[in-house]
């Protein structure tokens, strides 16, 4: 089993015919952020400048890349590790903008001082959890009920609270059907 | 001579009943503790983060399936050597 987000899932259905079990609640989307006070004021300006982003092939980079897709006209991209250390590092000034899920930002918000969003992507799936075909039906079905099920049990709801979300929706590969091909830029996809 | 054979008689009965045992023992011991699962979860925060969060999940499906699901995951995307660079090595 494995928990990812939309173009991996894709990509493992498509591939290998995962069985998508359960998603995350709602969708998700990037924004690019930027210190206020600097010489950024719009796209352009981030020709040949530091962006921080997850590294690639994740969904943060692969949606990145979609932005800056001229390849005469590209950012500096700057691979971090977490979102910490990408906010860490725009407050520094050791990069320009960075480029990170919307609600990790909201969630920092209170920490970013002088900091302007300047683009948001298109919500998209947020991640899910698939199966291997290898697993037996009757253990991927039983999983599936768990989670879908897990806020109507005082155990379900107590796993729920601790990973700060309400519940898991039903997901199905039509769902997340296309976002693979946000890989096919990458060596070995 | 018969107390021969019942003596023969009784070590049949013993050695078989030993063998049922043996056999009773190892088909449990297969059903009690079969494979783990193991879920792997994208590496979106720093892997400490990773595995604290999501362990409450791993636990919750093993009480639920019971199957004990190890939670696993990678530092990040990018270093080279981790699951991510290969798709085959990434399932």
């Amino acid at each position: 089993m494995i928990l990812d987000a939309a173009h991996f899932t894709d990509y493992r259905a498509q591939k290998f015919g995962y069985d998508i079990l359960a998603k995350m609640p709602d969708s998700i989307s990037y924004s690019l952020i930027i210190k206020e006070n600097g010489d950024i004021h719009g796209l352009d300006d981030l020709v040949g400048q530091t962006v921080a982003t997850l590294g690639a092939p994740s969904l943060g980079a692969t949606r990145l890349a979609a932005i800056f897709a001229n390849p005469a006209r590209q950012p500096i991209i700057t691979n971090v590790a977490t979102t910490d250390e990408a906010i860490e590092k725009l407050t520094q000034g050791k990069i320009h903008a960075a480029f990170l899920p919307s609600t990790d930002i909201i969630r920092a918000w209170s920490r970013l001082a002088n900091v302007r969003v300047i683009v948001t992507t298109e919500p998209i799936p947020e991640a899910a959890i698939s199966a291997s075909p290898r697993l037996e039906l009757s253990i991927r079905k039983a999983i599936q009920i768990a989670l879908l099920h897990a806020a109507k049990t005082d155990d379900g709801r107590d796993m729920l609270a601790q990973l700060s979300i309400t519940g898991f929706s039903p997901a199905t590969s039509q769902l997340y059907a296309g976002y693979s091909n946000a890989l096919k830029q990458y060596w070995g996809y | 001579m018969r107390a021969n054979n019942k003596i023969e008689r009784r070590q049949g009965v013993i050695a078989r009943f030993a063998l049922a045992l043996w056999v009773l023992g190892t088909t449990s011991l297969c059903f009690a503790d079969p494979d783990p699962l193991e879920l792997a979860v994208h590496p979106v925060m720093s892997e400490e983060d990773t595995l604290q969060r999501y362990q409450p999940l791993a636990d919750y499906l093993s009480q639920k399936i019971g199957r004990q699901v190890v939670l696993r995951t990678t530092p990040s995307f990018f270093p080279i050597g981790t699951a991510y660079v290969n798709p085959i090595v990434m399932i």
